[in-house]
């Protein structure tokens, strides 16, 4: 047998190790390999669990800039989130840090809202502090945002940044 | 016994093959991340830059990481042609082993950078298939390398690019199967391996996804799918079906036709009598996804079913295409 015969079937070996074992967590939520390769077996399960559920609810990112006058203005995300409504959703709420940071993922937001505030003064607005706020609704048929207002929305401040 | 099993294993896995079913997934596959990444070019600065806002998965701060420093804009916008550039070599099957390198080599860091907020299966899967094709041989054929390679050879005759043409005498041969034909040329061949490696993958990626919805709470009923129908991916056409009042057990069949279809593909995609009727299904799954939710990127897997037919069927077909077209072409010299 030659070398490239031993080199594809080690690679065959690796891989059906590495899928198995992602198989096996989509499944049952069990991890049989050690953290050190994890990174695979996550890259190999993430291919096989593109859409594992969903709730009743519709949420979306609020910034909110504070002007020197004390008065809160709201802040448009549509230029930093470019991406269609869906993408930028996702992006607004930072999914690729849950797995990886578990916990801590929140302080990410301090960093985004860092990032906004420069932004937006760079862009002449004389704001003072931002904002961030998850806001949660009910889905409805009618549009993604029908239900939002009034006493029907939920509001969690996630991050609030100053100069 | 174990001579057989040995023997099986190595004709499923690495057997020589013509590299056509390879070189229609580069060539589809590559046209497709052209599409993908196209559509962002208008607002690179905002999605790679520091006029945006950028969270690198890695904080920029150690010598390793810094690479992830958001560009300022016109260093983003010319990284980002250069990826295109060498997408569009790649498609074209032009020093594929090298644009593609740089190509997986560029994605990564726009995942590091970037893409890895949104954390979605498909971009993992295009990163593997760009890698594995860019070593797969893929170019051998149907390419710039094989039309350059072929151009330079027998004096007289424009060879290989599935016709042999005589500009002196204008006459077309029909292209000849496998052997020396008159060109004098073999026919490339490649190993199978990448093929299978990247068949496999998109198997499992069905069963998976399968197999998930039948032990996930939420996916015995058609609940999930009004949910959907209603969240933030969802269409006007989607929005539309839930405002038509359609009684739920209207749902609950099509969420059941859902999972017998991605539990039955990963088989049906290599049975070579059902192949075709699942390459269909296949793509109207996806393309009923893109229409009601909006999530059109897994198009790019009915573009690689190719890779699940026998190489040496796609080489015949394509054989018996361009014999097609030669002796339309020579009805109409005529």
């Amino acid at each position: 047998m030659g070398s490239r015969h031993i080199a594809g079937n080690i690679i065959i070996a690796c891989y059906g190790v590495i899928t198995l074992t992602a198989f096996i967590y989509t499944l049952t939520r069990i991890r049989l390999l050690p953290a050190s390769v994890w990174p695979l077996v996550d890259h190999s399960y993430s291919m096989m669990a593109p859409y594992q559920g969903d709730d009743e609810w519709n949420a979306d990112l609020l910034a909110e800039g504070l002007r020197s006058d004390g008065r809160w203005e709201s802040i448009n995300l549509g230029p930093y989130f470019p991406q269609g409504r869906g993408e930028a959703n996702v992006r607004a709420f930072l999914k690729g840090f849950w797995r990886r940071e578990k916990g801590r993922w929140f302080a990410r937001y301090s960093e985004l809202a860092r990032q906004l505030l420069l932004h937006e003064r760079g862009r002449g607005r004389s704001i003072v502090s931002v904002r961030l706020t998850l806001e949660r609704w009910p889905r409805a048929p009618e549009s993604f945002g029908h239900l939002r207002a009034g006493p029907l929305v939920l509001r969690h401040v996630l991050a609030e940044v100053s100069l | 016994m174990k001579q057989i099993v040995v023997s099986h294993w190595n004709h499923f896995w690495f057997r020589q093959v013509p590299p056509h079913a390879l070189a229609l997934a580069r060539i589809g596959f590559g046209f497709f991340l052209l599409l993908y990444f196209s559509l962002q070019f208008p607002t690179v600065a905002m999605r790679y830059s520091s006029a945006g806002i950028i969270l690198p998965l890695f904080r920029p701060t150690t010598p390793l990481t810094v690479i992830l420093t958001p560009p300022p804009p016109p260093i983003a916008l010319l990284v980002f042609l250069v990826l295109l550039v060498f997408l569009l070599l790649f498609t074209l099957g032009w020093h594929m082993r090298i644009v593609g390198t740089v190509a997986v080599i560029l994605y990564l860091y726009y995942w590091f950078l970037s893409l890895h907020l949104f954390d979605t299966s498909f971009d993992r899967i295009f990163l593997l298939a760009l890698a594995v094709l860019t070593f797969s041989g893929a170019d051998r054929v149907l390419s710039v390398r094989s039309y350059l390679e072929g151009y330079r050879g027998v004096r007289g005759n424009r060879r290989y690019r599935g016709i042999v043409f005589n500009p002196r005498t204008r006459r077309t041969l029909q292209y000849r199967p496998p052997g020396r034909g008159r060109t004098g040329r073999i026919p490339p061949l490649v190993s199978v391996f990448p093929q299978r490696l990247l068949a496999i993958q998109l198997t499992v990626t069905y069963l998976g996804v399968g197999l998930q919805k039948l032990v996930l709470p939420g996916w015995d009923g058609g609940e999930v799918l009004t949910v959907g129908f209603a969240g933030r991916w969802a269409t006007p056409l989607a929005r539309w079906l839930l405002l038509e009042n359609i009684p739920l057990s209207a749902y609950d069949l099509l969420i059941f036709l859902i999972i017998a279809l991605e539990l039955t593909l990963p088989f049906g995609l290599w049975s070579r009598r059902m192949q075709r009727w699942f390459f269909a299904l296949g793509f109207l799954f996806h393309l009923g996804i893109a229409l009601l939710l909006g999530i059109w990127w897994f198009l790019a897997l009915p573009v690689l079913y190719i890779l699940f037919v026998d190489p040496e069927e796609v080489k015949s077909g394509l054989s018996v295409l361009i014999s097609f077209f030669v002796n339309c072409n020579r009805f109409r010299m005529r």
